[in-house]
């Protein structure tokens, strides 16, 4: 199994099949786990946008949100027999995408604190404007969602979370719960929480 | 309804997820308060907003680095189960076995240079020795046993007869309970 070819598209494998491109999640993965490499791939064409999108909101890193969204990708791979039929594939992922996420965060911030310690006072970063031009409403655009970025940024840890989970990625509260393994009455108050203090901070663009 | 309760029924109420006389409640705060209705409006305009934000997709090198990145993975698997599939005699890697049989070696060795170097040390000896002589003194002690045992009971008598007897009847006085 290990050997077998992996195609570079995986839709070019399912289109051939109306019946194999209208599996669930759930059932790519049990044919992943019986040895189809093929479920494999179609997985990675659904999540990787998704997981992508949803480690970049957290991490605010577009190379380290790929490099993650990979590593969550190599891991269903790696442990594809860890996961049970019991629960959704979707909230698997997402599980495993946000402890990554979650821990590279946390790694982040110390090498940050780190070094800022060790700089002098000469010693600062600034952000250079991007070299190519655009148009103003593009250029407001951009601005609009750094500043959002920057809010979601400012969110604690936890709130961060479900309000990425549940107002970036859509996903409904059952869901959320069951990634974050916390009480859906939590899930409620943290995202109530989150988006008043999201609004806080974005009531000079609103 | 207070505004702590009102936040907290916020989310509820945006997203019609309340009971229908928790509705009315927030409906009534949100009539007779301002401030209510603005931070209301205000949230749905950042929800709105955050619902808008473009969506990052991965790059068209994604697939490409992460099929490489299991190749890897692979290979590097591949290559630890080559490596782990080694011949072993009694239980022990070739490796282990030959560390194993050199420390048993080097135990045996150290064991039989302390013994005989313990056995030919000359403060040794000499404790040998003595332990030799105590012993042959033993033995003659036990050849004429009955005249050293009644000199050992008479020399017990002079001890005892040189000892002074002190009467301490009137000198010592206990004290009672009572007193």
């Amino acid at each position: 199994m290990i050997n077998q070819p992996l195609p570079t598209s995986s839709l070019q494998a399912y289109q051939m099949n109306d019946k194999k491109f209208q599996l669930t999640d759930e059932d790519l993965i049990l044919r992943f786990q019986s040895g189809d490499e093929n479920a494999y791939s179609e997985i990675v064409s659904r999540y990787r946008d998704r997981l992508v999108n949803f480690i970049f909101r957290f991490m605010n890193d577009f190379d380290q949100a790929e490099d993650l969204a990979q590593d969550t990708l190599l891991k269903v791979y790696t442990h594809k027999h860890y996961y049970k039929n019991i629960a959704k594939f979707s909230t698997w992922i997402y599980t495993i995408a946000s402890n990554l996420a979650k821990t590279e965060l946390r790694k982040k911030k110390n090498r940050k604190t780190s070094s800022l310690s060790n700089m002098g006072l000469d010693d600062k970063e600034y952000d250079l404007p991007a070299a190519d031009k655009k148009t103003d409403s593009e250029t407001d655009n951009e601005f609009l969602g750094k500043k959002i970025q920057y809010a979601i940024d400012k969110l604690p840890e936890n709130f961060k979370t479900v309000a990425i989970l549940r107002d970036v990625q859509e996903l409904s509260y059952e869901d959320i719960s069951n990634i974050l393994n916390v009480p859906l009455g939590t899930v409620k108050s943290r995202i109530n929480r989150a988006r008043i203090q999201l609004q806080e901070e974005l009531k000079n663009f609103l | 309804m207070n505004k702590i309760e009102f936040e907290d029924l916020l989310s509820k109420y945006i997203e019609n997820d309340l009971s229908l006389a928790d509705r009315k409640k927030i409906e009534a705060y949100l009539n007779d308060n301002k401030e209510a209705r603005n931070l209301l409006s205000s949230i749905k305009k950042t929800l709105r907003l955050v619902n808008n934000l473009e969506s990052i997709n991965a790059s068209k090198a994604f697939n490409q680095v992460l099929f490489h990145k299991l190749k890897k993975l692979k290979n590097r698997n591949i290559s630890s189960t080559n490596h782990t599939k080694k011949t072993t005699y009694f239980g022990f890697t070739p490796r282990n076995g030959a560390f194993l049989s050199l420390l048993i070696v080097l135990f045996i060795g150290v064991s039989f240079n302390l013994v005989s170097t313990v056995l030919s040390d000359p403060i040794n000896q000499n404790v040998v020795a003595k332990e030799n002589l105590n012993n042959l003194n033993d033995n003659k002690l036990n050849d004429g046993s009955s005249s050293l045992v009644s000199a050992v009971k008479d020399s017990s008598k002079t001890k005892k007869s040189n000892r002074k007897t002190f009467d301490l009847k009137d000198k010592v006085q206990f004290v009672k309970d009572g007193d």
